[in-house]
């Protein structure tokens, strides 16, 4: 037998785990990837907005903290007139957004 | 040209496992790199021109993942290499001279060495894979081999 027929030979005794098969299925079924949900999408959005609120708010004159702000969801962008914020008794900031006949509120 | 998952897992999941066994010499990583070639395929959705085009994409992305790790300071499983030989069958003693022989080389050559031997590449398509020249690849399958006669004398032939 020539070398890389030897070669060929004691190589092909490796083997992947058995396991690994299972896991292919799984990566079919679970579909491709990792996909970010809607929700977590809207409340990193809040949360984004939440670290926007407290610059601007830093910044701003008198009682007057803003008066529009653009939030973007993925591609899309939604306009947060004044409303839909507003300030507790505590003083935090309320933002409430409404998306899909669905409304978030972050405090 | 699409191929069916399954049966392309199949079919080459044991050539990734050796690249990466090849180059880890543990079982633990090599199966980690398995799983990362073919969910890369999975997640790819590429066509290929033929299985000879998806192989080489295969393998390409095997030692592209393979390099990755190693620069992972995450990566540092280790499976003691004897006791992985151990639960291999061998239908020979040379076959178990040889794999200690191969493992115990420097990785460079046990790289060149197994992509030659094992895959069938010419020294050109080697140098393409691994992104280097062809005399680079030339002088490290000499080296390779040389090492490997010498410790296999009359196992390991002369070429």
């Amino acid at each position: 037998m020539n070398n890389m027929g030897l070669y060929k030979k004691t190589f092909s005794r490796l083997h992947a785990s058995g396991s690994l098969d299972l896991e292919v299925m799984e990566m079919k079924k679970r579909g491709t990837g990792f996909r970010c949900r809607r929700s977590l999408l809207v409340f990193t959005a809040i949360m984004t907005v939440m670290l926007a609120m407290s610059a601007i708010a830093y910044a701003a004159a008198g009682d007057k903290i803003v008066e529009r702000v653009k939030v973007w969801l993925g591609s899309e962008s939604v306009d947060l007139k004044e409303g839909e914020i507003s300030q507790n008794e505590d003083g935090d900031f309320v933002i409430k957004i409404k998306i899909d006949d669905k409304t978030y509120k972050a405090d | 040209m699409r191929f069916d998952i399954d049966e392309i897992f199949e079919r080459y999941k044991d050539h990734i496992f050796a690249i990466g066994f090849n180059y880890f010499q543990n079982s633990i990583d090599a199966d980690d790199v398995v799983q990362e070639v073919f969910y890369k395929l999975y997640k790819s959705n590429k066509d290929f021109e033929s299985e000879d085009h998806l192989r080489n994409w295969l393998i390409r992305v095997a030692i592209n993942e393979c390099k990755r790790v190693t620069l992972s300071s995450w990566f540092k499983k280790k499976e003691p290499l004897e006791d992985y030989a151990k639960t291999l069958v061998w239908n020979d003693p040379e076959e178990s001279e040889v794999f200690l022989a191969v493992m115990n080389l420097p990785k460079k050559y046990r790289t060149v060495i197994h992509l030659y031997y094992y895959e069938n590449y010419s020294i050109k398509e080697i140098a393409d894979l691994l992104g280097m020249s062809s005399t680079a690849v030339s002088t490290q399958l000499l080296r390779g081999r040389k090492k490997l006669k010498e410790k296999l004398l009359e196992v390991w032939k002369d070429e």
